[in-house]
């Protein structure tokens, strides 16, 4: 079995049978010109390190970048993603193309570090994303105390450590009526999750409540429940294919 | 004082790449006229010729001394007076008098791609930006990507551009992408979705490898774009500059997909299936 995961012109292939995996790859290049990466160092601007038995992997040249575009390499470290108990509120009027373009340019930036290998982010950006099409100073103000939150954090990485003794572990959370960006001005509750799969992290997710829920354990229940719906979805694919038995499945709250 | 004389041409000499700006133009003026506040000067002038090549433009200009663009600024006070050519911008200011002066846009982009008019540069530059055309042409040719037809009745030619690239190491690249937007849907292309690798999906292989202690192996496919056969009947003018001797009014029928175009990633995809 070879997996081969392709991103237009990137691709990675991997699988257990490494002699398999060389001839899959010869395929490859002799029907399409190809440059041979070897071993896979980067993909999607996002580095891929080997030690110590441990896979490491970062942005931290893409973030470095990031932040020196934005002018934002020396600023002070912020401890928290987003400020404590910080609710954006939304704006109806027409807002400045300039600004508009500027506030773009920043969320496209956070939203590939995010999807990347910053769950840390997922709440604040998801929060931000919200005011893409009408963005106000103050929305732009509140990316850069992101940005100072990247700063200070920037050299975390995800690390995928190889402890099998781990199962797939699902954490999920919710607020209540905290989100007033709706048009109606409904509040709306936020809820996320984060998989963590053999010790390492695998996916995360942060995104407003369809529903309206009317107490706080309704708007959890209503997390556990999508939360639950993924995972069954995850781990189906991944049996599949992969032929591996989740035998333990623990979700928490 | 500078007299304000408005470029007002007709819609057929306006180059292509200032429609925008004209358009722009025509709607401030005709909002200015309706409040009454019509330039005092505002001078009339056709151009003699269509206007196509930026030095057109600029032989236009030296004729005319004030050909101008008349275009609001975003604080809705003041205007601005612009003309944009490829690369470059005149900008000034209207506050009594007109003042401009000659600008250079910058590329904000992190990886600096630019649409560059290297007529403008030495003649060494250009040569070298030259040879990187030829090199692209070469790629292009001997991936057979396309023939040169006379373009049939009832088709369009879409037009075409080259993007400059320095790349980290100093290479100069030139790549000619076509200009996919003026391609019709259901006539030029139909299908254009192609799917790529979720994030999860890498972070979960990774996760694997790291588990079972697989190797991984890195591959990146050189113009992968340029490997798609098309399904659609396409026409392309011929690249700027780079027309073949005798045959100008021809054009270029497309056999595979070039960048730019907008099934071009659903080729690749489907090529790759």
């Amino acid at each position: 079995m070879v997996i081969i995961l392709v991103y237009v012109d990137d691709i990675i292939l991997t699988g257990p049978n490494a002699t398999q995996v060389v001839s899959k790859k010869k395929l490859f290049m002799d029907k399409w010109e190809c440059c041979n990466l070897g071993e896979c160092r980067e993909f999607l601007c996002m580095r891929i390190e080997y030690r110590g038995g441990k896979t490491y992997l970062d942005q931290v040249p893409y973030l470095e970048k990031i932040l020196k575009h934005f002018g934002m390499a020396d600023a002070k470290a912020a401890q928290t993603p987003l400020p404590t108990s910080y609710k954006p509120e939304p704006f109806d009027g027409t807002a400045m193309a300039a600004l508009r373009s500027q506030y773009q340019s920043v969320i496209g930036s956070l939203l590939y570090l995010m999807l990347g290998t910053h769950p840390d982010l997922a709440f604040a950006v998801t929060q931000m994303v919200k005011f893409t099409h009408i963005p106000l100073e103050e929305h732009l103000l509140k990316t850069r105390h992101i940005l100072c939150y990247l700063a200070g954090t920037h050299k975390y990485t995800l690390v995928y450590d190889g402890r099998s003794d781990a199962g797939l572990y699902a954490y999920c959370d919710s607020s209540y009526g905290d989100d007033r960006s709706d048009a109606d001005h409904r509040h709306r509750s936020t809820q996320g999750y984060y998989f963590s799969l053999a010790n390492a992290s695998v996916k995360w997710h942060s995104k407003m409540q369809t529903l309206i829920s009317t107490s706080s354990t309704m708007a959890e229940y209503i997390a556990l429940s999508d939360c639950a719906h993924d995972c069954a979805s995850y781990s189906a694919n991944l049996e599949n294919p992969c032929h591996m038995s989740l035998s333990m499945l623990t979700a928490i709250e | 004082m500078l007299s304000l004389n408005v470029c007002l041409n007709c819609h057929h000499s306006t180059p292509d790449m200032l429609q925008g700006e004209h358009s722009m133009v025509m709607s401030h003026l005709d909002t200015l006229s309706k409040r009454g506040k019509v330039p005092e000067k505002t001078g009339t002038y056709t151009c003699p010729a269509p206007l196509q090549t930026p030095t057109d433009v600029e032989n236009c200009l030296m004729q005319t001394a004030q050909c101008l663009f008349l275009i609001q600024d975003s604080r809705a006070t003041l205007l601005r007076v612009t003309l944009v050519m490829l690369n470059q911008q005149w900008k000034g200011e209207h506050c009594g008098n007109i003042c401009f002066q000659r600008q250079y846009l910058t590329t904000m982009n992190v990886r600096d791609w630019m649409t560059k008019d290297i007529s403008k540069l030495s003649a060494k530059d250009q040569w070298a930006w030259h040879k990187a055309q030829f090199e692209e042409l070469e790629a292009l040719k001997k991936h057979n990507i396309y023939k040169l037809a006379d373009l049939p009745p009832g088709h369009k030619a879409i037009k075409n551009c080259w993007v400059f690239d320095l790349k980290s190491d100093g290479r100069k690249k030139a790549c000619l992408v076509a200009k996919g937007f003026s391609q019709i849907e259901g006539l030029d292309f139909d299908e254009i979705f192609s799917p790529v690798v979720q994030f999860e999906s890498v972070h979960t292989i990774l996760m694997l490898a790291a588990l079972e202690k697989w190797k991984i192996e890195g591959l990146d496919v050189k113009s992968a774009f340029l490997y798609g056969t098309l399904d659609e009947e396409l026409y392309m003018e011929q690249p700027q500059g780079f027309k073949v001797l005798g045959n100008e009014h021809k054009v270029l029928h497309l056999k595979k997909a070039i960048y730019g175009l907008k099934q071009a990633a659903h080729t690749w995809w489907h090529e790759l299936d």
